[in-house]
């Protein structure tokens, strides 16, 4: 079994954009370690979403291949990839992206449901998870109802409860203020430690940063040097 | 995990889901709701009215006129002369009257004549038929207006119209003169005993003697016309039908009301397909209503499926999740139609809906008409409203879904 959670090898993106094409990755080949906490940072437009798109699946890649524990995408049919992104792979969005009519502990326990676990066994560790991020007061309570800090922990608690082998964070503390995004780093970087959960998260605040083991600098869709 | 257990779960999800998200924006759902209540209580009320018209409709022309089922020499349907008769009367009205298929059964003989009141005289249809059947069998002795029905021999009972032209009024001497059946003159003088009002084409023309009377007078020894018959139910005439064919004879046909009175059939006809197109446009704009919901609920939800997606729910379950939202808006909406289905038809099935105008003019002319109309609230009615708006409901969702299947997730979650 290879020690690498994640590999993309020679990946490249092009977009077309009226009749042009336009270049989001080019070659990227990057291994990264089951465990490791990385981060992707680069300026606008340097590819740094794109490549966590085509990590997590959501995008397939021009060229190139990526492989999530020893599996290929690039071989993987439509439902096939998105049963990796179930089981696998947790999101974590920049604009929190949680269920409107869901409590928080609903919104945790979807995932779960989806991927058919029974309700009491569920609910314990939808609950279990929101209280490792001190959510415990807020199970009941709904997006529209919460701070975006604590949306932004409820969007962790639901990407870690299904123990996923890698955690996609894209901008996650775009939304948040310097206090709350270190509260929740510190949140991410105890879901590594602990959970032993690999993390690549795509940001440009020097606070994430420093939380991770390892940056990787994008520029023009190319690793810089 | 197994595929069952996952369906199993996802059941709840759904239905869970779907229920929420039906209330995300009330006042959009709870005016779709009140577009498929409001549309299938119109719908169910327009066909029970419809079909409570019908029978009333189909008694008072059948009861003024054909009845139900008759036995007829062919040739007497197409051209209605005097010498084309149905023999041995009497032992066929025995034997239909011994059929329980048939509630009752009578004869009648037309024939057209001259009536005179010296010196008044006019054309008049002479029908002789046999009183005391007559009596149960039709209404008209019931829209006697002056002295009473005719109850034996040498009897005539006339429309007020002609009675007015003759200058006739009850205890009158009539004076028919016509063909019998032979060629030969055919006469009898009878004493005007009652007077009725109907239409106004009845009061016109219409004598009724007695079928003794018309015999002795056109030389028609047991013979008649028609051998007349009632059947419980006359929009189901088949085993009526088939009791009339026992008695009838070669060159002899059975007919129906509907054939018989082609006005009413065809009337019936011609309103069930008008209304039908009603409804259908009806249902058609509460489908287009339920399209847009679900156009604009889809729309408003494109970073959410985009993120479903993403967190990995399949393009397939999102579409199943949207079906089961569309299928409980159809069942939150048919429920309150059912309701007010209840509430405004199934009273007005005992009270009746009164049709004023019918009582005067309309009665002149369309005799057919009922005074009042008892919707007839069917289980086909009942379940046809529900059942195409749900059908549609589906159809909108289907059509509104289209664009998830090419929903792009990256795009989706960069929607504002």
């Amino acid at each position: 079994m290879a020690d690498f959670a994640v590999q993309t090898n020679n990946v490249t993106r092009v977009y077309q954009e009226d009749s042009v094409p336009v270049y989001a990755l080019r070659g990227i080949t990057l291994s990264i370690e089951r465990g490791e906490f990385v981060s992707v940072v680069g300026p606008s437009g340097s590819g740094k979403s794109t490549l966590l798109h085509v990590i997590g699946g959501l995008d397939r890649p021009t060229d190139g291949s990526v492989t999530i524990e020893d599996v290929s995408l690039g071989s993987l049919s439509e439902s096939e990839l998105t049963d990796v992104r179930l089981f696998q792979i947790g999101f974590v969005f920049q604009a929190y992206n949680l269920i409107p009519v869901l409590s928080a502990v609903e919104n945790v326990e979807f995932i779960l449901q989806l991927q058919g676990v029974g309700k009491k066994e569920r609910r314990e560790r939808a609950q279990d998870a929101l209280r490792s991020f001190g959510l415990e007061e807020l199970f009941d309570r709904r997006p529209a109802d919460m701070s975006g800090g604590q949306q932004q922990r409820v969007a962790i608690a639901r990407a870690v409860v299904s123990n996923p082998a890698v955690l996609l964070a894209d901008e996650p503390s775009a939304n948040l203020d310097s206090e709350t995004t270190k509260e929740f780093c510190e949140y991410l970087q105890r879901v590594n430690d602990d959970r032993g959960v690999t993390i690549v998260t795509a940001t440009h605040d020097p606070l994430v940063m420093g939380y991770t083991n390892r940056r990787v600098e994008l520029v023009d869709g190319q690793i810089a040097a | 995990m197994t595929t069952q257990k996952r369906s199993a779960a996802n059941r709840t999800l759904f239905l869970q889901v779907a229920w929420r998200n039906l209330w995300r924006n009330r006042r959009r759902t709870l005016l779709t709701v009140a577009a498929i209540a409001f549309g299938m209580w119109l719908v169910q009320f327009a066909m029970s009215f419809q079909s409570g018209s019908y029978g009333p409709m189909i008694e008072l022309g059948t009861r003024m006129g054909t009845s139900h089922l008759q036995v007829l020499r062919a040739s007497f349907h197409g051209e209605p002369r005097i010498e084309f008769t149905l023999h041995n009367v009497t032992e066929r009205l025995a034997q239909l009257d011994a059929d329980d298929r048939l509630l009752q059964a009578s004869a009648r003989a037309d024939a057209f004549a001259l009536v005179s009141n010296d010196p008044h005289s006019s054309a008049a249809l002479i029908t002789g038929v046999i009183p005391e059947r007559e009596m149960r069998l039709s209404d008209l002795p019931s829209k006697t207006v002056a002295g009473s029905y005719i109850s034996g021999d040498n009897q005539a009972f006339i429309g007020a119209a002609l009675a007015r032209n003759l200058q006739l009024d009850v205890g009158g001497e009539l004076v028919l003169i016509g063909t019998n059946i032979e060629g030969g003159i055919g006469a009898a003088v009878v004493e005007v005993v009652g007077i009725f009002e109907a239409t106004a084409a009845m009061e016109r023309v219409l004598v009724q003697i007695s079928l003794g009377t018309f015999q002795e007078a056109f030389d028609m020894v047991n013979q008649a016309h028609r051998l007349i018959a009632e059947v419980e139910d006359p929009q189901d005439l088949n085993e009526g039908k088939v009791a009339l064919q026992d008695v009838v004879h070669d060159g002899e046909i059975v007919v129906d009301w509907a054939e018989l009175m082609p006005e009413i059939s065809q009337g019936i006809e011609i309103d069930i397909v008008s209304n039908a197109v009603l409804q259908f446009v009806l249902i058609l704009i509460i489908v287009l209503s339920i399209m847009n919901t679900f156009v604009m609920t889809l729309f408003e939800r494109t970073r959410e499926c985009g993120m479903l997606f993403a967190i990995g729910m399949r393009r397939w379950a999102v579409y199943r999740m949207t079906v089961v939202e569309a299928v409980l808006l159809w069942l939150v909406g048919t429920v309150c139609g059912g309701v007010l289905t209840c509430l405004l038809v199934v009273p007005l099935m005992f009270t009746g809906v009164p049709i004023p105008a019918s009582e005067d003019a309309m009665q002149a002319q369309f005799a057919f008409m009922p005074t009042s109309i008892y919707p007839d609230l069917s289980w086909w009615a009942v379940v046809i409203a529900p059942l195409t708006i749900g059908i549609g409901a589906l159809l909108s969702v289907s059509v509104a879904s289209i664009r998830l299947a090419r929903l792009n997730i990256i795009s989706a979650l960069r929607t504002e």
